[in-house]
């Protein structure tokens, strides 16, 4: 099947938001839709389409609760919630970091690096020894998407999404570490996206993992994460830990 | 409530504010639970995915852009696609024949095969009520009856007897004269 059709696209993406494309059909195009931004934003326009004929509907308020359990939900997984917004910006602006950066990308990335980085708050400049290990990943045009910083004494990781944009709706990025051996992948948990920052410690147990890791993994997982605690979905990139 | 409302709404919910998140709730929950009631004819489901609906905006709030249309749009896609594995992940049953909801206490009136819809004076649903004006009633009423009550090809083709071919062709067909007219 050509998938590069508009017309076949059109048709995919309508029967998709109808919701009669079933089954692997489904899966296959959800597949797709991840890795094509014209057929999201295909999507996207037959959503604006098809989604106002649900305004006829007389509306319903939903019994009480649903709100108590919504907020229970939430209040027990909160810790998960990627601190997006709030963290600090610190890590990106050791010179370590620029130090490897230059050394190990293109001049064209660099730019865009510094680019991105001078967008955020330049206020605080923390020393270069907090930050041993840089990974990058980035997209077949070798576009950085996420880059991840760590400290492997305390085990503290900064993850900046750069230009990574949302997974479709109902999946997520989910960070893994490849141990050395045979062991299976450990969680890092999910990856924030759209320009959003991360910061978190690891546990000392999987720290003692990370420093000898063969490298990280970023799988695509149903939304909130690996329902099994390994990756169940397509592994879309790899990159190393590189040690300053 | 306005869009430009419901944008600020969410914008804070990405940055972990609560009360943005219930303001948000409050405002939108009508809408998404009663599509979802619909869609699900149980309200036991029908809670359960608007549940999970919004446990997956607080947590992909940051995730909403411009390009994702309104954010009642967004967050109807988000309903609807856990929605609609919902109901695929069952078995395919005929729901016309089948007494699989007839005995549960959560059972919802069935609509016919020409659901009556009354379209709000939203300008995107003054648009597309016009142009499904413009479809047979036979596209009309497979689409209609795919969207509103999930049904599959094979669904329909038991509920309005007619065989496969037919039934993708006139959800086919009918699906690109809406998009030839409301483009026009």
């Amino acid at each position: 099947m050509n998938y590069n059709n508009p017309e076949l696209i059109e048709h995919l993406a309508s029967e998709y938001v109808l919701g009669t494309l079933i089954g692997k059909a489904r899966l296959r195009f959800e597949r797709l839709m991840l890795e094509s931004y014209l057929i999201r934003r295909t999507v996207w326009e037959w959503e604006q389409r098809l989604y106002p004929m649900s305004e006829g509907i007389e509306e319903t308020e939903p019994p009480s609760h649903l709100w108590q359990a919504i907020q229970q939900r939430l209040a027990k997984t909160q810790p998960v919630k990627p601190q997006s917004v709030e963290t600090k910006e610190g890590l990106w602006h050791s010179l370590a970091f620029w130090r490897s950066w230059s050394s190990l990308s293109s001049v064209a990335a660099v730019v865009l690096i510094m680019t991105i980085t001078f967008q955020l708050l330049p206020t605080e400049q923390l020393p270069t020894d907090q930050i041993e290990a840089v990974a990058v990943f980035s997209d077949d045009e070798n576009q950085p998407l996420w880059l991840i910083s760590s400290n492997l004494n305390t085990g503290k990781i900064g993850i900046r999404a750069v230009n990574a944009t949302a997974a479709e709706v109902q999946k997520s990025f989910e960070l893994w570490m490849l141990p050395s051996g045979t062991e299976p992948p450990r969680s890092m948990g999910l990856l924030p996206v759209s320009g959003n920052r991360t910061e978190f410690t690891v546990p000392p147990l999987l720290l003692e993992i990370l420093r000898n890791a063969q490298g990280l993994a970023i799988s695509l997982e149903p939304a909130g994460g690996s329902p099994t605690g390994v990756p169940t979905g397509p592994v879309l990139y790899q990159a190393q830990l590189i040690e300053l | 409530m306005e869009t430009t409302d419901l944008v600020n709404l969410i914008q804070k919910t990405a940055r972990g504010d609560e009360a943005a998140f219930q303001s948000l709730y409050k405002a939108t929950s009508p809408r998404i639970y009663s599509v979802s009631l619909k869609l699900l004819r149980r309200q036991d489901w029908a809670e359960e995915i608007t549940q999970e609906a919004y446990v997956r905006i607080w947590y992909h709030a940051s995730e909403y852009h411009m390009e994702r249309g309104q954010p009642i749009t967004w967050m109807i896609s988000i309903m609807r696609n856990l929605a609609i594995d919902r109901l695929r992940s069952k078995k395919e049953v005929p729901l016309t024949d089948s007494s699989e909801f007839d005995d549960t206490e959560y059972e919802l009136e069935k609509s016919g095969t020409d659901p009556q819809i009354n379209f709000l004076q939203s300008h995107s649903a003054l648009a597309l009520s016009g142009c499904i004006d413009e479809l047979s009633e036979t596209q009309r009423n497979s689409i209609f009856l795919a969207f509103f009550e999930g049904l599959s090809h094979g669904q329909l083709t038991m509920r309005l007897d007619q065989p496969l071919g037919t039934i993708k062709s006139w959800i086919r067909r009918g699906l690109q004269s809406l998009r030839r007219c409301l483009e026009q």
